[in-house]
């Protein structure tokens, strides 16, 4: 397939994408628990899965959390 | 599988994607796992086992971008010198004109016995979006065929892994569109300890 029009991407760009590590869901199955790397290093995030809303719950700058839980 | 039931749950067909990081939750009612494919990153996805429809909680690709515009990954195969055929991973550039003759970058994966697979790849997207074609090798010693090729390379490293990634020169040569002085090779980790033996 041709694609004739596609927007010209910087290398910023690409590196822009979230990364996320791992991630547990709530006993109730209302919540995911993740690590991601948005905030420029990885924190803890929750998110209500029926709304949507994400809080931060770590905040290092210069530490890394992973989230780990077999 | 249901257990209480007895019988087999149909789940979605991810074509051309890898499910990782599969959770079943303590209540047993949702599946949870990371998805991605060759133009998108590790999505969080959520699947009801009750309806089997499922969610992307969290979409991870920079929201600036489009995954039609990335490239999507094809594996393919070609003979080595010694006729083993070897499977690797090709992102060929998106809006290439007829006839164009494009440069390439042979990837070879560190390990030894690491795999190249489809999965999302910045820095592939990014090269071949700006006009590279790029050939990810598994070459013999690689995870993923069997541990009569991931012992193929065992006591000859750096020889016979080599070569098959050299070989990979005739091949891209072979789809017609890539500049045989143009073609060059990197390598990450044992990878790029590979690459070294060439010079």
């Amino acid at each position: 397939m041709e694609y004739k029009n596609i927007k010209k991407y910087t290398i910023e760009d690409f590196l822009d994408t979230e990364t996320i590590t791992n991630h547990i869901l709530s006993d109730d199955d209302l919540y995911a628990l993740y690590s991601s790397n948005k905030s420029g290093n990885f924190n803890a995030y929750i998110r209500n899965l029926e709304d949507g809303e994400e809080k931060q719950l770590t905040f290092f700058s210069f530490r890394t959390l992973f989230l780990y839980r077999d | 599988m249901d257990s209480f039931a007895q019988k087999w749950i149909d789940l979605p067909e991810f074509s051309d994607a890898q499910m990782t990081n599969v959770k079943l939750s303590k209540s047993e009612k949702s599946l949870s796992f990371l998805l991605n494919s060759s133009t998108s990153p590790n999505h969080l996805c959520v699947l009801n086992l009750f309806n089997t429809e499922y969610t992307k909680v969290i979409d991870t690709l920079n929201p600036a971008m489009h995954p039609d515009d990335l490239v999507e990954a094809e594996v393919v195969r070609y003979p080595s010198f010694d006729g083993l055929q070897i499977p690797a991973v090709l992102y060929k550039p998106k809006n290439m004109k007829k006839g164009e003759k494009i440069p390439a970058i042979v990837w070879v994966h560190g390990g030894p016995g690491g795999q190249s697979r489809i999965d999302y790849h910045a820095q592939f997207q990014f090269l071949a979006h700006h006009g590279y074609a790029i050939l990810s090798v598994n070459n013999r010693g690689s995870s993923g065929y069997g541990k009569t090729f991931l012992k193929a390379a065992d006591g000859r490293h750096g020889d016979l892994d080599l070569k098959d990634c050299i070989e990979a020169k005739k091949f891209l040569v072979s789809t017609g569109y890539i500049d045989q002085n143009e073609i060059s090779i990197m390598g990450h980790s044992y990878g790029g300890t590979t690459v070294g033996f060439k010079s």
